[in-house]
């Protein structure tokens, strides 16, 4: 589990679904001659279809793509990683990679995600990159990179909405910043996944914060209360086991009606763990000049345009030769 | 997912595979999405499919009636209605909601749930 974390590029949570647009990426798809193959990784619900074209889009979360409407004729998607796109070569007319650099944590990782999207890219084919930038207009970042909490206790539950704790003058941006926690990537060939993230693990976990933060934002509780208890237990093996102690009992007694109310007393004391869990996605915050650097160093990659805007960098790449690149 | 999707997909990501194409496909529900024709669509995307590889999935369907014949190179142009219609249908129109996609090479299987083929695999399975 831990292994895939690294690669897995947190998606909105059901309910909380982003439909903000990034200007850039519709600028981008309507720069593009019709009919043209886009092929969206980290696609989330596929916000971007093409008027006319077809978009093939790409994420790790199921959960995310059952929600997008790829029931139309000009979108399609599947589940894949950036890091092993499910795709011929040189197919794509067009790549969008909006809100996904960032979350791959080496710079090794973030290289071979951009070799493979050129993989897929024809010659000719561009590329719109978007990522956090460092330099950021109303506040600082206290690393290049941070984990930032995704904040469970947003989602209302039950219909009620929670509280909201932050004081109403910061802005979006600002409470980002400040909430998100500094980590040091220390060595480039960290490429086990596994050791930084148990590293982070370690790292949250001492954060004086009042809430019970989590590795496995995988994690997200269902209707089936079988999965979701073990879902509980892989994420904190004492809970499950509470739980449990609840559960062998029904399973002698066969008491139907009782079971149905201890359960629903175990669900619930779950759930409200559950909203005081703040979950956190790992961000690398790009400097000025580090994209095209990346990307120059892709010999096959060449740097269109590039723009600063809104705190992100948006990139347009464009694929020069049909070589490819190891 | 689609034929169109089906078309560009390949394993080739997996440990020990050198073209991973095509997959094989299998299909167990499908369903018909009515949605109109665009021919220069049609057009662009002739040029960058594998027809024999779609010929092989529609046929596989049943659905390969009125299609044009794999043997010989397409001209949009030169085809009836008839068979611009169906060549549209089992591009765009066609959603295989449930079966499985099979490896040519390792024989690993990748199911498909909900209309969603899931390429998702353990990190030891990658080259």
């Amino acid at each position: 589990i831990y292994s895939r974390l690294a690669s897995y590029v947190p998606p909105s949570k059901p309910g909380t679904l982003n439909t903000r647009l990034c200007p850039a990426a519709a600028a981008f798809i309507r720069s593009l001659p019709s009919s043209s193959l886009v092929v969206d990784i980290g696609c989330g619900e596929t916000k971007y279809e093409p008027s006319s074209g077809f978009l093939l889009g790409v994420d790790p979360c199921s959960e995310i793509l059952e929600k997008c409407a790829h029931h139309t004729d000009k979108c399609d998607v599947a589940l894949a990683d950036a890091l092993d796109l499910p795709f011929r070569d040189s197919t794509a007319d067009a790549v969008l990679l909006v809100s996904v650099l960032h979350h791959f944590a080496s710079p090794s990782r973030r290289k071979a995600v951009l070799n493979e999207m050129q993989r897929v890219m024809s010659t000719g084919a561009r590329a719109l990159i978007v990522v956090w930038g460092w330099e950021q207009p109303n506040a600082a970042f206290p690393s290049q990179d941070v984990l930032v909490p995704w904040n469970l206790h947003e989602i209302s539950i039950n219909g009620r909405l929670p509280k909201i704790r932050f004081h109403k003058d910061s802005t979006k941006e600002q409470r980002i910043i400040q909430n998100s926690i500094p980590i040091a990537i220390r060595s480039e060939d960290r490429t086990s996944p596994s050791v930084w993230i148990d590293w982070i693990v370690s790292k949250v976990k001492n954060t004086p914060s009042p809430s019970l933060p989590s590795a496995a934002p995988h994690f997200f509780p269902n209707k089936k209360t079988q999965s979701l208890l073990t879902g509980i237990r892989r994420w904190s093996p004492s809970l499950g086991k509470k739980l449990s102690s609840l559960i062998t009992p029904i399973e002698e007694v066969l008491a139907d009606e009782m079971s149905g109310d201890i359960m629903r007393d175990a669900v619930n004391e779950a759930m409200a763990t559950i909203r005081e869990v703040v979950f956190y996605r790992y961000y690398h915050i790009f400097r000025r000049g580090e994209i095209e650097s990346l990307i120059s160093s892709i010999p096959s990659l060449r740097v269109v345009s590039e723009n600063f805007d809104n705190g992100n960098w948006n990139v347009i790449v464009e694929k020069i030769n049909a070589n490819r690149v190891i | 997912m689609k034929l169109l999707t089906h078309n560009f997909l390949s394993s080739r990501f997996l440990k020990n595979v050198t073209t991973g194409y095509p997959l094989k496909l299998t299909i167990e529900e499908k369903n018909v999405v009515e949605a109109e024709i665009d021919v220069n669509f049609l057009k662009n995307v002739m040029v960058k499919i594998d027809y024999a590889v779609l010929y092989e999935a529609a046929k596989s369907v049943g659905e390969d009636e009125n299609l044009p014949s794999p043997n010989a190179i397409v001209d949009i142009d030169s085809l009836n209605e008839q068979q611009l219609k169906q060549l549209h249908r089992v591009l765009v129109c066609l959603d295989v909601v449930i079966g499985s996609l099979e490896c040519p090479e390792t024989g690993r299987i990748f199911p498909i749930r909900d209309g969603i083929p899931n390429l998702l695999v353990n990190e030891d399975e990658v080259s």
